[in-house]
């Protein structure tokens, strides 16, 4: 290769990148965050970035939705070969896309060096969590109900959209209600759980996110979560139901390269 | 009782070993009180090695924490702070931090000072001068990238105005060591195979590290494929102290408070 390879960022489809986006996908092995964006209409703009004019990886920008206002790269795959050229590349990406902000899971080291490189005001949106431990808890008591049929819950995972709620109940009183959510890369699922106020700091939560973990793998799901990073007993419950913090989504703000020259 | 005995110790210790007599003052001061410029640049040295890294050589890294602003949520007295920064804040996130009493008394009378040191004292010149010694003699863009033209190996400068302090500037052009951020440290990786990676660090977690070589490629290495991992805290970067006069250091500084990207 030249010293002084010719690099690129050129809009495509979602399609277009669609097999960079599976490497992208089996590299990072776990539940993406943000992989659904696309699936929604409107809601993305997507750059190949080429080397010489070969494909050498992909990068998205979020762009409606929560993000209308708030242009943010949030994926960046540059295949393994040509990583080392991974700067100019992500630097073809920002002056193509104009995006403002960024927004990465830290697990992905290639994006996080990108992030602590190019942006300021970094901060931690959400911690993501995977599972670690096979706790045992015991019930108190208490009992889990589906609230919807079997049937539609192959539904919701069928089509990624949506997913099943239970409700945990204890001499006939609703101590919470948590579910699962199937609209991230197979075969993740998303687990939330909220405890009603008499019940809470009594182990039900860790009881009922313990028993979402086992009714995912029962559905052939492989459990996550996440939770807000000042929301402290939250925090706490997943940990204590045995899933295990693995990385942070963070968000910063891209530095405008073309106006850095100073002077 | 105990504050007296304290002090008596302290001022035995000074004595007996004869450092940092200034800084070995009691720490049960007021917040008005003048604090000896010895102690503030004792400060600044200590602040650049263990606070920057969360919170910024602005002082304003944590959202609601603005420590230039000279108060502090949970600190009146000098007492309150010095106690705060010994026992953490696990609700904050803040680690407890075991330093003497010639280091407290210094960190407190930066962060007194921390506004005023670095703005009063320190000369920014003229930007335009300031860009032809960063282009031309100073040779900066050898390492440093400031837009889109220089080197990766070093740090981006592009928004580096909006980063740091004319004070944490020109600590970084004269003595480049005690202003290196943690994460920029420079890194020797030898792997399993024998291949020796040098290079900047730019990311790392538990199982892995990122880098940049001196090719500005960019390296991900797995730490278990590593047979030695050195972290040197020593910049690669050459002091200017003996390479460009005075004038000439204003003047860059004044360059570089410039750079805010946008």
């Amino acid at each position: 290769m030249s010293p002084h390879p010719t690099v690129a960022a050129t809009p495509a489809t979602a399609d277009d990148v669609l097999p960079l986006r599976e490497q992208y996908r089996q590299e990072m092995n776990c539940q993406v965050v943000h992989d659904s964006i696309h699936r929604r209409a409107g809601w993305t703009t997507t750059y190949l970035l080429t080397v010489n004019g070969v494909a050498a990886g992909f990068g998205s920008k979020a762009i409606g939705g929560p993000w209308t206002d708030k242009p943010t790269i949030f994926e960046l795959f540059i295949q393994p070969a040509l990583r080392s050229r991974g700067f100019d590349l992500f630097e073809a990406l920002m002056a193509a896309s104009q995006a403002p902000f960024m927004l990465v899971q830290s697990n992905n080291h290639l994006q996080s060096v990108m992030l602590h490189t190019y942006a300021r005001d970094i901060q931690s949106e959400a911690i993501v969590f995977q599972d670690g431990l096979t706790t045992a808890h015991p019930s108190m008591g208490s009992v889990m109900h589906c609230l919807i049929p079997e049937s539609q819950v192959r539904q919701c995972i069928d089509a990624r959209q949506g997913g099943p709620e239970w409700r945990l109940e204890l001499n006939g009183e609703t101590v919470g209600t948590g579910g699962i959510l199937f609209h991230y890369n197979r075969p993740y699922g998303d687990i939330y759980m909220d405890i009603t106020e008499p019940y809470r700091r009594r182990g039900f939560g860790a009881y009922l996110v313990q028993e979402l973990k086992r009714a995912a793998y029962q559905l052939g799901a492989i459990p996550g979560a996440r939770t807000n990073t000042t929301n402290v007993a939250s925090r706490k419950t997943l940990q204590k139901a045995g899933l295990v913090p693995y990385a942070n989504i963070l968000s910063g703000t891209l530095i405008d390269m073309s106006s850095a020259a100073g002077g | 009782m105990t504050r007296v005995f304290a002090t008596a110790i302290l001022f035995v210790m000074a004595g007996a070993i004869g450092v940092r007599p200034v800084a070995a003052q009691a720490t049960n001061q007021l917040h008005d009180a003048q604090y000896p410029d010895v102690d503030i640049a004792y400060g600044a040295s200590l602040y650049a090695a263990r606070c920057v890294t969360c919170h910024g050589a602005q002082g304003d890294a944590i959202g609601g924490v603005n420590l230039r602003s000279g108060k502090f949520r949970n600190a009146q007295s000098d007492n309150d702070l010095a106690r705060f920064i010994r026992t953490g804040s696990q609700a904050a996130g803040m680690p407890p931090f075991a330093l003497d009493n010639a280091e407290m008394t210094g960190i407190i009378a930066y962060l007194r000072n921390m506004n005023a040191s670095d703005t009063a004292t320190v000369k920014a010149g003229d930007v335009a001068r300031g860009r032809a010694v960063f282009e031309g003699k100073g040779g900066c863009g050898a390492c440093h990238r400031v837009g889109r033209v220089g080197s990766r190996v070093a740090p981006n400068l592009s928004d580096i105005g909006s980063q740091r302090s004319p004070g944490s500037l020109q600590r970084s052009l004269l003595d480049p060591s005690s202003q290196m951020m943690p994460i920029n440290r420079p890194v020797r990786l030898v792997k399993k195979d024998g291949t020796v990676i040098n290079g900047r660090r730019l990311n790392e977690d538990t199982y892995s590290i990122q880098l940049v070589d001196d090719k500005e490629r960019l390296h991900s290495v797995l730490k278990a494929d590593l047979k030695e991992f050195t972290i040197s805290k020593t910049s690669p970067m050459p002091s200017y102290k003996s390479t460009l006069n005075p004038n000439e250091i204003a003047d860059v500084i004044g360059y570089l408070l410039s750079l805010k990207g946008q």
